[in-house]
């Protein structure tokens, strides 16, 4: 039974891949730098691992 | 993504049989009976413990869900053969930021590790910070280690551990809480906002003694509650 | 998970790729590759994604890491070398379209001019704010209601096109909104490998309070009556004839320098070079690091001047205050001074209030220069004090070293005794306290006059100490750039 605690867990990589990809595209457009943009990463990684703390705490 | 991984804790013999069966419609071979050898078709098959038996060698063998012995309890998330893991290893390994949690396959906590510790080296030059940083930096690159060596023991001891556990107890009260994505995302914040230019991270450093007070405090409640009662003393030290 | 889509799909990818080249010679997959691998680890991030979604919507097991370990080393290895690809390219292409920045001297590229203009009616008072990423901007105040901008985008580029096609994406814009006039020149809209300077020269009606926003540039604001803010990453900051307070909040400066301030300054900047303050009516408050030459002359109310070595603070200050690597001068004071520092050799001159001085290292020179003393506290850890005690001042004085000459110079008034490595000179005769201690160095008291200031012209320094020439002003550096 996969659990929304593994959900989480199995998302994560993805959703960092995918911010990652956007904030270098972003960069490549002209928009903002990446040298400025990357705690982005560190807080979708933070906020990833606190939803599973909390869907943890649920079950 | 090794799928023997996951089925090892749950009999996954139905799903996985219907899936083959869709593929390949006719007496499909899903696999061999590790006891005899067999080929064996959807019907026939079933998973003890993740590994694959004829139905028939399964009942003669008196193989069940059951385990027979602690022994033979399966171990969860520890590699088959504890002998790989060598803690001397890890610690030297540890020295590399996030190399040693990674060889001891916590890859969320091998990132965590990179992030804090970029995190303080770019901090190192800026003005005002004094002494703070550079004793931070010390104390994180030999955490890093010593943590390493806790963790591979642990391993080889076949204990199972939490992918985000550290070498400091919390206190009994703090030890559900969710610290290190908190300090991330209040490091990532942090960043963020100084990179944008809307908070600069050096007028904030200036209250790194608040830092210590906290340390204090959390010290003096693990204190008091040891002091309080023996009861939750062994809840204490569970991670 | 073995049966990801994310193999064959990447397979897919890079047949069309290969077709495409095929098909189309001048469109190389490696070129493809370096610009668009960004949207690659977002189809792969999708993917994943969509392939958990699936999963979990059915019930099924879901993998532990949606990522594995050897994806994500996969996936650093194509950022890698797609990005490399792509400096590789981005690089080439700036030597051969000569757009080559080093140093922030660009090299092969031309630079063209674009004027600028625009004029609106503004009141009385206005608040202006300019916004000018990149660039020089002056302010004068005048007689008119009107906010006049003149000047240039400079635009460097390879030819008139390409310099054309970058000047018309930033427009100069000056809108009225209520008492608030913004001057923008909207440099971000172009991509920052093009280098652009916007250099405007503003009339401003007197009235005016300013506001500059910037990152590298400087400002130079005179003859208002409002106040006068800068925010800028790296900036050089000039002010005259300013009626309200000046905030300067920089990063980095090559120079501050606020002339005729009625209001308060207060100035902040991490790196700064030369910092200039003359005739300050508020109280003047600078905190940072200044390299160069540091020069604050006749400050109204209190000055404080905070660095990570240097805390100095000084009411009504008459004369000048001076600092630079290892030296600190202060002349004409007529309120207390505090100092603590922890390297400077210090000499304070012509004061008749309570002084207290804090040094781990560094020389101490004081003449007061007035026959009213106050209390005197100074103490370093290493080097020579030498007091110019006024001939007809009272004074109840204690000067020790605790390892070093002690020199009495003054007369028979003081007793000199030695103690072990040391001595100390002590004398009274009804006046306030002084207290002078160094732990090793040449402790002298010697008499000096009353004349107020300029103490270098009447006595050469007598420290044996390294002599300190006085530093020559600064002739008014006009710094255009």
């Amino acid at each position: 039974m996969p659990t929304s605690i593994g959900l989480v867990a199995a998302i994560r990589g993805p959703v960092i891949l995918i911010t990652l990809g956007t904030l270098i595209a972003i960069d490549h457009a002209g928009g903002l730098r990446f040298s400025r943009t990357w705690p982005v990463l560190i807080i979708m990684f933070g906020v990833l691992k606190l939803a599973e703390y909390v869907k943890g705490g649920q079950q | 993504m090794n799928p023997t991984e996951n089925e090892q804790n749950l009999p996954l013999a139905p799903e996985n049989a219907a899936k083959v069966e869709a593929e390949t419609p006719k007496e499909p071979i899903v696999g061999y009976c590790r006891g005899t050898g067999k080929p064996l078709t959807s019907a026939e098959a079933t998973y003890i413990k993740g590994v694959l038996y004829s139905k028939e060698y399964a009942e003669q063998a008196k193989l069940s869900e059951e385990p027979a012995s602690p022994y033979a309890e399966p171990m969860v998330s520890v590699p088959k053969s504890t002998a790989d893991i060598s803690p001397g290893w890890a610690f030297v390994l540890g020295f590399i930021p996030g190399v040693g949690a990674i060889y001891n396959q916590q890859y969320a906590k091998g990132m965590f590790h990179i992030i804090v510790f970029a995190s303080l080296i770019s901090l190192i030059d800026r003005p005002g910070v004094g002494p703070f940083i550079g004793f931070l930096v010390m104390g994180w690159f030999l955490y890093m280690p010593f943590e390493a060596y806790h963790t591979a023991q642990r391993r080889q001891r076949g204990e199972a551990v939490d992918e985000m556990s550290g070498l400091v107890t919390m206190p009994a009260g703090m030890q559900k809480l969710p610290v290190g994505p908190i300090l991330l995302i209040a490091l990532g914040v942090l960043f963020l906002l100084d990179n944008l230019g809307l908070l600069r991270i050096d007028d904030l450093l200036r209250f790194w003694p608040v830092l210590l007070i906290v340390i204090g405090v959390v010290l003096l409640m693990q204190r008091i509650q040891g002091a309080n009662g023996g009861v939750k003393e062994g809840s204490g030290n569970a991670n | 998970m073995k049966n990801s889509f994310v193999g064959p799909v990447v397979l897919i990818g890079v047949g069309v790729l290969f077709l495409a080249n095929n098909l189309r010679p001048d469109l190389s997959p490696w070129r493809l590759l370096a610009d668009y691998w960004p949207y690659l680890l977002i189809i792969w991030g999708v993917i994943r994604l969509v392939e958990i979604a699936w999963l979990a919507s059915r019930n099924q097991p879901l993998p532990k890491r949606g990522v594995s370990g050897g994806e994500w080393g996969l996936i650093i290895f194509v950022s890698l070398f797609a990005s490399g690809m792509w400096l590789a390219y981005d690089a080439r292409e700036k030597i051969r379209s000569g757009r080559v920045n080093l140093r922030g001297l660009q090299i092969f590229g031309e630079s063209f001019e674009y004027p600028v203009s625009a004029s609106v009616t503004a009141g009385k008072t206005p608040r202006i704010i300019v916004e000018n990423r990149r660039g020089n901007v002056r302010l004068v105040g005048g007689d008119s209601d009107k906010v006049t901008v003149s000047g240039h985008n400079t635009v460097m580029g390879l030819d008139r096109t390409e310099a054309d096609r970058i000047n018309e994406r930033m427009k100069l814009e000056v809108t009225v909104q209520g008492d608030q006039v913004v001057i923008r020149t909207n440099q971000e809209r172009v991509n920052t490998d093009n280098r652009v300077d916007s250099d405007l020269e503003v009339q401003i009606p007197k009235g005016a309070s300013v506001e500059c926003r910037g990152t590298r540039g400087d400002f130079d604001v005179s003859h208002i009556t409002g106040n006068y803010e800068v925010t800028s990453e790296n900036a050089g900051v000039r002010g005259q004839d300013i009626g309200g307070n000046v905030r300067v909040d920089i990063r980095r400066s090559d120079i501050v320098r606020l002339l005729k301030v009625k209001g308060n300054v207060d100035v902040k900047a991490s790196r700064g070079e030369d910092i200039e303050l003359d005739e300050v009516t508020g109280q003047a408050i600078v905190a940072g690091q200044f390299t160069g030459s540091v020069d604050f002359r006749r400050v109204e109310k209190l000055l404080r001047f905070e660095s990570e070595a240097t805390n100095l603070s000084v009411e009504k200050l008459k004369g000048r205050a001076r600092l630079s690597d290892g030296d600190l001068e202060v002349e004409d004071i007529l309120g207390p001074m505090k100092l603590r520092s922890r390297s400077k050799d210090v000499r304070v001159s012509g004061f008749a209030t309570p002084v207290e001085i804090d040094l781990n290292r560094g020389d101490i020179e004081l003449s007061p220069g007035s026959s009213t003393l106050s209390t005197i506290i100074a103490k370093t850890s290493s080097g020579a004090v030498t007091m110019h005690l006024p001939e007809n001042a009272k004074y109840d004085i204690e000067a020790k070293t605790r390892r070093g000459e002690v020199e009495n110079l003054f007369g028979n008034a003081l007793d000199r005794v030695e103690e072990d490595r040391g001595g100390v000179i002590r004398g009274k005769n009804g006046g306030p306290r002084i207290v002078l201690e160094t732990e090793r160095g040449t402790m002298t008291v010697t008499r000096g006059g009353t004349m107020s200031s300029r103490m270098d012209l009447k006595y050469p320094p007598a420290a044996p100490s390294a002599p300190v020439a006085p530093a020559a002003p600064k002739p008014p550096t006009v710094v255009e750039r």
